[in-house]
């Protein structure tokens, strides 16, 4: 979480090694400091900590210290004075907390004005998107070196100013892990962000279309449905299905009413139920639909409606 | 003789004391059917208070109430003179309404989802004016400006070759009907305008108004992630402010032409929000990380609500860009509000200090917003205001506790505005627009600045608990299921 920048002077060779968990701390966030070191005996030695020049925490084996960092913009300037058999050594560490958020977006289907977010489903592509921040404000992304992996191992390229990614989701219910290491060239800044995309299903929903008003895409068909006049439309909006192929027309849609298979129109997501009567009649729709290209990404969804007898 | 008088003078008093009685009963009709702006005929409630010199000037135009005459358009037994609680101002299904003040009085102007007629609502009387005959069928949205005489329109066309949906937006500007020189009213209405050029871009996907009506903001899908425009509603002077290569973003222009963007939201997933300066394309962030987030800004950005699912659970919690002191001396920005909603039913009060809200008295077992957004779930609501200075909640209504009729309300694009004595929403169950008189003698104690500190909270420890969510308040405990279509 966060965007870790060190900035690490050191006063003599790197005898020791300085780490701190977390690796990339963020504002207002506790952070330890740990000291580790195969060349000096730090069991042994008098270590002195000083935070912002003043004098912390001082004993023998004193190894580590934590600290918290302040808000988005600030420094802290940890020195530490080694005092060991072979003399004295002094260490500064400096960390700047900052931040790198990962925005990601499924290239799946939602319908029109919907303001909620499109989910990943079997097989769909994800645009991930990373904003590096080293104070309040978010600074130019091109500015920066991206390095991407998915899925912990797989290399999905790196370059200046690469600050986004497309990605394929996994099977539903699963997640997929997409991580990004970002340094600022000619600084020691770096930051690293690991995000785990979870999948879902696809998830098919009736909504009247109604010849005034529209598709009513507020307030989804019930299981049962009594209509007003002598004609039913029904909209099936196949949400969180690939963009693509639902653009590109490659989508099976199956539709039986009262069991029986209907061939769908021109338009295969509407379906219009006519009385043949004018006394009560009751139909059983439903719908599925299937993803040729991604064979598990698929819908279903059933409803039941009646048209009133003529008065 | 006075026997004689009193005698011969009894079947007079009678007589008279039986007119009295008629012309109180002829009366109180009258001035009820007036109250309840349930007339679909025109000009008996106006010209009554005309004659009684208490009507305001407004435009002209056909005054009916739109759709069915209905009587039971509000939702609470009143007595004669008293407004009541819920008023029913649209009983037609509506794209979008705002506030407007004329002559120093509050109405609500509405556009008609099915024909894109305008309408001007007064909220104390219910009684409704037509003002346009320009016929825009099947209206998705409508964002209103400049005044309430600007309306952004938005509806769906199906591109014959792909099949596709297509998403048209009409910046209009509402041409008023024009009263005759005599001052009397005329049947002659208004119409929608536009310069010849009021269409914006097919496919926008985001409309937003800044709350003074000068601009709007919209996204606008590119080959490689958003374009974000904001245009001046007065001159339509048009400027690409904001390029992104994601494009998900939910966006609310202020007064002073930033913009917060918010990513869209679901129930598990983490959501950021951040403040965006198009002047020197910054991104200041404001709030990370927070599951199914939502939020709704102040006018100028200082504060927002912001909702997100913890558990679970939907909690709202003030997000103050200065920052509040905390107990340990450190300055945090965000502060939790003790109320289970989320900011799609709240509303900000002119002076940024109150947020108005329907809330949800239990969270349902569904993803929230989602299953909201997708219309599968709906909410019986119950109504509250919180002092975002003070965090201090007020209880203002239950819907279902305060009408025989049982009504309940799922609060959908809410405002208030002008004298803030109403409470303005649209019921997302049937998309009718309504109003809740506000009674301001409930809370307004307490925002006097002498008794901010120490005061206790109004409600009791249920109402506490019901503004939390914890129990339902009325509302049952699985969500309720959109009725059927009538």
């Amino acid at each position: 979480m966060g965007l870790f920048a060190p900035l690490s002077s050191f006063a003599a060779l790197d005898l020791i090694n300085i780490s701190t968990n977390p690796k990339t701390p963020g504002p207002n966030q506790d952070v330890t400091i740990t000291m580790n070191s195969y060349a000096v005996d730090l069991n042994s030695a008098t270590i002195i900590w000083f935070v912002n020049k003043v004098p912390t925490k001082q004993g023998i084996a004193e190894k580590t210290l934590t600290i918290h960092t302040g808000e988005l913009g600030t420094k802290t300037i940890v020195d530490i004075t080694i005092l060991g058999n072979t003399g004295k050594l002094d260490k500064q560490i400096v960390v700047v907390p900052a931040e790198v958020d990962v925005l990601w977006e499924a290239q799946t289907y939602t319908p029109p004005f919907y303001k909620g977010k499109a989910l990943p489903s079997y097989k769909s592509l994800i645009r991930v998107t990373a904003i590096p921040r080293y104070n309040g404000l978010s600074s130019d992304p091109s500015q920066y070196y991206y390095k991407w992996t998915y899925n912990r191992t797989q290399g999905m390229g790196e370059a200046l100013g690469k600050n986004s990614v497309v990605i394929p989701a996994g099977w539903s219910d699963s997640s997929v892990a997409i991580a990004v290491d970002i340094n600022l060239p000619g600084t020691d800044w770096k930051g690293y962000k690991l995000t785990n995309i979870h999948g879902h299903e696809a998830n098919l929903v009736f909504y009247e279309q109604a010849p005034l008003l529209g598709v009513q895409f507020n307030h989804a068909l019930p299981r049962k449905v009594v209509g007003a006049g002598n004609t039913f439309s029904i909209r099936a909006v196949p949400y969180f299905l690939s963009t693509d192929n639902f653009k590109n027309g490659e989508l099976v849609y199956t539709w039986l009413v009262n069991n029986r298979n209907v061939l769908p129109g021109l338009d295969p997501t509407t379906l219009t139920l006519t009385k043949s009567g004018k006394g009560e009649e009751v139909y059983s729709a439903s719908l599925r639909i299937q993803n040729p290209k991604r064979i598990l990404q698929e819908g279903n969804a059933q409803t039941e409606i009646t048209l009133p007898e003529e008065k | 003789m006075d026997e004689e008088l009193t005698s011969s003078k009894k079947p007079w008093i009678i007589i008279g004391v039986v007119l009295v009685l008629l012309l109180g009963i002829g009366l109180y009709f009258f001035f009820s059917r007036a109250k309840g702006g349930t007339d679909t005929g025109t000009s008996s409630s106006s010209s009554l208070f005309g004659f009684l010199g208490t009507d305001t000037p407004r435009p002209t135009g056909t005054e009916i109430t739109p759709g069915n005459s209905d009587t039971q358009n509000n939702t609470q037994n009143t007595t004669p003179g008293e407004e009541p609680l819920f008023r029913h101002l649209a009983n037609i299904p509506v794209a979008g309404a705002t506030a407007v003040v004329h002559d120093g009085k509050t109405y609500v102007r509405y556009i008609a989802r099915e024909n894109g007629y305008v309408y001007e609502v007064d909220p104390q009387t219910g009684a409704s004016t037509q003002l346009t005959n320009t016929t825009i069928p099947r209206i998705y949205e409508a964002f209103w400006g400049n005044s309430g005489n600007s309306v952004v329109i938005r509806y769906l066309t199906r591109d014959q070759l792909s099949r596709q949906d297509v998403i048209k937006t009409r910046l209009t500007d509402l041409a008023l009907p024009v009263a005759d020189p005599n001052g009397t009213s005329t049947s002659a209405l208004g119409s929608l305008t536009g310069s010849g050029n009021d269409f914006l871009p097919d496919n926008i996907s985001t409309v937003s108004i800044s709350p003074d009506g000068t601009h709007l903001f919209y996204l606008l899908p590119v080959t490689d992630g958003v374009s974000g425009t904001s245009v001046s509603i007065a001159t339509r002077a048009a400027k690409e402010v904001l390029r992104s290569s994601f494009s998900e973003w939910l966006p609310q222009i202020l007064n002073n032409g930033t913009i917060i963007l918010t990513t869209k939201a679901s129930a598990s997933v983490p959501g950021f929000s951040y403040l965006y300066n198009p002047l020197d394309k910054t991104f200041s962030r404001l709030v990370r990380e927070k599951d199914g987030l939502t939020t709704l800004a102040e006018q100028n950005g200082k504060r927002l609500i912001y909702s997100e699912n913890i558990s679970g659970n939907t909690t709202l919690s003030l997000y103050d860009t200065k920052g509040f002191e905390s107990d340990e001396g450190d300055v945090v920005h965000t502060e939790p509000l003790q109320l289970a909603t989320i900011p799609e039913k709240c509303a900000w009060s002119n002076n940024s200090v109150r947020i108005y809200c329907g809330a949800f008295t239990s969270t349902p077992r569904v993803e929230i917003p989602d299953s909201w957004y997708q219309g599968v779930v709906s909410f019986s609501d119950t109504f509250w205001t919180i002092n975002t200075d003070t965090s201090e909640i007020t209880f203002l209504s239950d819907p279902v506790k305060e009408n025989s009729a049982g009504h309940t309300f799922d609060v959908f694009m809410p405002f208030t505005g002008g004298d803030e004595n109403h409470f303005f929403f649209v019921d997302k169950n049937d998309a009718t627009l309504w109003s809740m008189h506000i009674i301001k003698s409930k809370f307004i104690a307490s925002d006097e600045p002498s008794t901010q500190a120490g005061n206790a909270p109004i409600l009791t420890p249920d109402e506490l608990k019901d503004a939390a969510g914890s129990s339902g308040l009325g509302t049952p405990d699985k969500p309720s299921v959109p009725a059927p279509k009538k």
